[in-house]
């Protein structure tokens, strides 16, 4: 191992090294000119990269939060009685472990009357543990409860966005909704929370009623969807989850056609998105490390010009092509590496000091660490590419006239 | 040690031909203090360069230290000039961003000599040229004697075969230049070899044996 380190030392290597940081050393503004092209670069791809993963990753735990738990299954025809049912559903979950709550959603655009005016509302029939599943919150009142669902009581729980927009009020607990054909008593208002990818989704008018008074009363309205959410018990993955739901239907309900989803599908795509976003913007990044990188070649040309003197000397006292090549070699890498490490520092202070300002939207921008690695392979790729012309140049020289060079 | 025969070089100037040396045999042996004399054009820089590896002949043979040079690639011979050869030039030569010590140090790198080995030699020659006040100072911050003894002590810090001045007082007064070829001298009498290239005839009475050259052919002068 010491014999390892001796022959490196020795090598010159080491002295090669010594020499490059003596050179940019010497002549400081000039280095720090031309490292200036690498460090905008740098900051450049760190920086955009970095905003497209903290962005990506403020997203998806927004997504994540809302339904990482939860599939939902959506039926192409008409959902057989026996599915909705009430009884059905309580026999699942006692047959199924990972099952923790199931509920039905039927929804369907229908008109209500308020102050004398018609206006659209999507009316949905759900069970209790609808919002449960959801991870609904509630502004005022209270959810349905299971008494509301098994009565058929008429009453309704609203969105915030429909008690602000269509009532005008938020305070509306107690008061008569009309819709359709029927009146509901307004129980509870949600608490709409826009960080959540449903409320960007959605239209915002909902009304939620209990399940069987639409099929009870065939309400019909102009277009209608039936979806069915089941949530994991705690301790069953999402995969076991949908297993056991594919399981379930395959077996029972041979002839119903469904479709079961969850909200990865929703964090694929996004992430499909992302990725493609980070690329062409690291790609443009890249571009300004290449233009970086010629301002090191031209830079670098001027040196080995200005030293020809010295090349000549060193191969006088027995400098080989090898070595010399080396030494500028070294130059343009070790003059692209610091440029790097200039721009990695600044990158992180910038990113810090975005994630104060964003911190209250909690989005944080965090320095990745592959793309770290990426713009230190990149820089120091740079180097050798933009650096050999110029080194080779030097090497090749011929002593006699690198000696005579300039008198 | 060396042995010219029949070198001829010949440049390209233009259209024509000019040749700078002409059909020379020279030889000089271990030990040898020779002076070459020349007015300038009279081809003593190129054989400066052919003797010192640093350009090769058109024709001829060129034997040094037993090496057949003709045959070597431009890495072996600056493998040859780094172990065998020491150059004293006229503008001194040194490396300016580089103190002293590390001028004197930098031959013995490129031989890739353990860093102890090369602390004690760059001691030793320091020592002989009697700069050791100066080893951490700038070329720059030396006068031009200071200076042309720097390069003297690169030149013998490797142990070389033979040293190579050309000029090596061509900068200096009167004074300095006495000096300086004191040193070669005392080299000299330590039983290195040295070749001493100047037009100075002054400076040339000081070797032991003078050669003329003039249009690219010499003539032996003296031998004191």
């Amino acid at each position: 191992m010491i014999r390892f380190f001796d022959a490196v030392f020795n090598s010159g290597v080491v002295q090669s090294f010594r020499m490059a940081i003596k050179s940019i050393l010497s002549n400081k503004m000039r280095s720090f000119l031309t490292m200036l092209g690498i460090i905008i670069g740098v900051i450049a791809l760190v920086v955009l990269v970095s905003l497209v993963n903290g962005g990506t990753s403020s997203i998806t735990s927004t997504i994540s939060a809302l339904g990482n738990n939860m599939v939902y299954i959506q039926f192409t025809d008409d959902v057989p009685k026996e599915i909705s049912s009430k009884e059905t559903q309580d026999k699942w979950i006692e047959n199924n472990p990972s099952f923790k709550s199931v509920s039905m959603e039927y929804a369907l655009l229908e008109r209500a009357l308020i102050d004398n005016e018609y206006t659209g509302v999507m009316l949905s029939g759900v069970s209790n543990d609808y919002f449960d599943i959801m991870g609904k919150e509630l502004m005022m009142g209270r959810f349905l409860t299971n008494a509301d669902c098994e009565n058929n009581s008429m009453v309704c729980v609203i969105t915030e966005k429909m008690a602000k927009e269509k009532i005008g009020y938020y305070d509306c607990v107690g008061e008569v909704l009309t819709i359709g054909d029927f009146d509901y008593t307004i129980v509870g208002v949600l608490d709409d929370n826009f960080n959540s990818i449903e409320a960007m989704m959605n239209w915002g008018y909902n009304v939620y009623i209990p399940y069987e008074i639409i099929s009870e009363n065939s309400i019909s309205g102009y277009t209608s969807s039936c979806t069915l959410y089941i949530n994991a018990r705690d301790g069953y993955t999402m995969d076991e989850l949908k297993a056991d739901v594919d399981t379930l239907f395959k077996r029972d309900y041979k002839d119903v056609e469904y479709e079961i989803y969850d909200i990865s599908y929703i964090e694929d795509a996004l992430g499909n998105i992302t990725s493609v976003l980070s690329v062409v913007l690291g790609a443009i990044a890249g571009i300004s490390l290449l233009v970086g990188g010629i301002g090191i070649m031209n830079i670098m040309l001027v040196t080995v010009t200005e030293r020809t003197r010295e090349i000549g000397i060193r191969k006088a006292i027995g400098a080989s092509r090898g070595v010399i090549l080396r030494q500028f070699l070294f130059e343009s890498v070790v003059i692209c590496l610091i440029g790097c490490g200039i721009g990695i520092f600044a990158s992180w202070f910038l990113l810090k000091t975005g994630s104060l300002i964003t911190a209250s939207l909690g989005v944080e921008f965090a320095m990745d660490p592959t793309i770290v690695i990426i713009a230190v392979t990149f820089c120091f790729v740079i180097g050798i590419l933009f650096g050999l012309y110029p080194a080779n140049k030097a090497a090749k020289m011929n002593p006699i006239d690198a000696l005579h060079y300039g008198g | 040690m060396i042995d010219l025969k029949d070198i001829t070089r010949v440049y390209l100037v233009g259209e024509e031909e000019v040749c700078a040396l002409d059909h020379v045999t020279m030889h000089v042996y271990k030990g040898e203090f020779v002076s070459v004399i020349g007015p300038s054009g009279s081809g003593k820089s190129t054989l400066m360069n052919v003797i010192g590896c640093l350009d090769k002949a058109d024709a001829g043979d060129y034997v040094l230290d037993g090496i057949p040079i003709e045959y070597y690639t431009e890495n072996k011979l600056a493998e040859v000039r780094n172990r065998k050869i020491g150059f004293v030039f006229q503008n001194f030569n040194l490396i300016s961003n580089m103190t002293v010590e590390e001028n004197i140090e930098l031959p013995l790198i490129y031989r890739g000599m353990k860093r102890s080995e090369r602390v004690k030699r760059v001691k030793e020659a320091v020592e002989a040229v009697g700069l050791q006040t100066r080893v951490h100072h700038l070329p720059t911050e030396l006068s031009g004697g200071q200076q042309q003894r720097v390069a003297i002590a690169r030149a013998i810090v490797t142990n070389p075969s033979l040293i190579l001045a050309d000029e090596p007082t061509g900068n200096l007064d009167s004074h300095t230049s006495k000096d300086i070829i004191e040193i070669f001298k005392k080299l000299n009498s330590l039983g290195n070899t040295i070749v001493l290239i100047t037009h100075d005839p002054d400076v040339a009475a000081e070797a032991k044996r003078v050669v003329r050259i003039k249009d690219g052919k010499i003539s032996e002068v003296a031998r004191q």
